[in-house]
């Protein structure tokens, strides 16, 4: 059994690696005039190093390459880490222009501090696509950002609400309560389940499991930028770079070939299209999805708990991507997944902008929550 | 999930034989053994539970989730010191034979899995 900690946001870690301890300099003796003038020929004492640190260590730690610096009382000392031995020479030049003798100074080598990478589970402002939400007790992707007629708002899965099927109020947080207690975003709008044409008996149908979420004034979002990790379908969290949304579909249903999707569970991944246009009943609910597009890639899991809400879509050049859906779902061997199309995400949720570069959609038409127009049958056919 | 997974058992509950073609009850039993919280990262809204039957050959007869599109949130379920959380299947039953079965409880990792428990039908 494995220990998962989706709340473990660690922000720093200090990779210190003190023990490459290195002496650069020529310890100064009692004749040399700095010595004598700033300490007396004395050894230095607590007072002194406490002076000359606060008089000479701004200068010093500006210093590139410099990584440390601190009073080390017992030694007697003042200590510099730096990365490597050239940048040693800068951080004496700066003490002995600032009359630190130089045999109270000790400079390391060391390894630069870095902070911890990044992961699709800590906290992000601007947010992007790709990363961990949280509300009430779930965890869920936080899909892509948007332009919409009812202000700056993000697209998550209609059953990433606190009510699926009811516009409420929902909280959001990113990436928890727990670690960041301000929440980003208000559920707006979460359309309900319907008796829709061709929706079987006893199920209540939608043509996307999706939801908008509003913003809230304080919380800083990039449209058009989807988190990268390292690597595709290696199931890394560490986000290394962005994709951008260059473009969106709006009017396809069917599609074909490779699509990838960013989940704050397993990562980047990518699979291929083998169902288009697909009937899906969701497990444990009386709910069925009406025109989803199926995914899959053997022997690799693309899809696990967490994943809702990862924005879909598909490359075009470098980190260009074109949006194509949303991820909701499933099997539980985690080889395959199923994502609701833009187009009927737009049919019922209203006009959206989601690339980089595109400017707020026209006003409703009034059509956001009706069923989509078009009602494509079988395993092919774009709306028209 | 928290804390060391040496705090949570995990066990499949089923009848050692019963009648061949009738109704098999199973329970997923997740047992909190320790004097803390322990904290479950569960997929689902409704929390997404598999039951696996093999026949004597280990060829799969039954799987409760097999085919099914299972939302892909993940649920946290705290689980109070000593409790245990319950969860009931029912498979259909099959031939006369011996049986081997066991659960899964799907995470945002590998899924927890129970012992196997032997199960007779006659």
């Amino acid at each position: 059994m494995t220990a998962n900690r989706p709340f473990s946001f660690l922000l720093v870690a200090a990779a210190l690696a003190m023990s490459a301890c290195q002496d650069l300099e020529q310890p100064m003796g009692p004749d040399d005039p700095a010595f004598n003038a700033q300490a007396g020929g004395r050894a230095a004492s607590a007072q002194d190093l406490r002076a000359w640190f606060a008089m000479a260590s701004p200068e010093a730690m500006a210093l590139p390459q410099t990584v440390y610096g601190a009073v080390d009382e017992q030694a007697g000392v003042l200590v510099f880490g730096v990365e490597n031995a050239n940048a040693a020479r800068g951080v004496q030049n700066a003490l002995l222009r600032r009359g630190v003798p130089a045999t109270a100074v000790r400079i390391e080598v060391t390894e630069p501090i870095h902070y911890m990478s990044t992961t699709l589970r800590t906290a992000h402002r601007p947010t992007v696509g790709g990363i961990q939400i949280h509300f009430t007790q779930y965890v869920c992707t936080l899909g892509f950002n948007v332009s919409h007629a009812g202000g700056r708002s993000f697209i998550t899965n209609s059953h990433c609400t606190a009510n699926q099927g009811t516009t409420g109020s929902t909280l959001y947080y990113q990436p928890s309560s727990s670690a960041e207690p301000a929440h980003i975003a208000v559920e707006a709008h979460d359309p309900a389940y319907t008796r829709l044409s061709g929706c079987s008996v006893g199920k209540q149908c939608r043509y996307s499991d999706a939801a908008r979420a509003l913003y809230t004034e304080g919380t800083s979002s990039s449209q058009g930028g989807i988190a990268k990790t390292t690597g595709e379908n290696n199931g890394s969290l560490s986000v290394s770079g962005a994709f951008t949304i260059t473009a969106q579909n709006n009017t396809a249903t069917s599609y074909s070939g490779t699509v990838h999707k960013v989940g704050r569970t397993t990562g980047w991944s990518s699979g291929n299209v083998t169902n288009t246009c697909a009937t899906v009943n969701v497990s444990g609910s009386n709910i069925q999805l009406l025109c989803q597009t199926i995914v899959q890639r053997s022997g690799t899991v693309i899809v696990q708990g967490g994943d809702s809400g990862s924005p879909v879509f598909q490359r075009t050049s470098g980190d260009n991507v074109t949006l194509v859906g949303i991820l909701w779902g499933g099997g539980s061997n985690g080889e395959l997944f199923v994502f609701s199309p833009l187009k009927n995400i737009i049919d019922e949720l209203g006009p959206m902008t989601a690339t980089s570069t595109g400017s707020a959609p026209p006003p409703d038409d009034g059509n956001g929550g009706d069923p989509p127009p078009c009602r494509p049958r079988g395993n092919s056919g774009n709306c028209k | 999930m928290t804390h060391s997974a040496d705090s949570l058992r995990l066990e499949l509950l089923a009848p050692a034989a019963a009648p061949a073609h009738t109704t098999v009850a199973f329970t997923l039993r997740a047992h909190n053994t320790a004097a803390r919280t322990f904290e479950l990262y569960l997929r689902g809204r409704e929390i997404a539970f598999d039951i696996i039957v093999l026949d004597a050959q280990g060829s799969h007869v039954w799987r409760r989730l097999k085919g099914e599109m299972i939302p892909a949130i993940l649920r946290l379920e705290p689980l109070a010191p000593y409790a245990a959380l319950e969860l009931v299947a029912e498979w259909s039953g099959g031939e006369a034979g011996d049986y081997t079965a066991y659960g899964e409880l799907l995470t945002d990792g590998e899924p927890l899995r129970s012992p196997p428990v032997i199960l007779r039908l006659r």
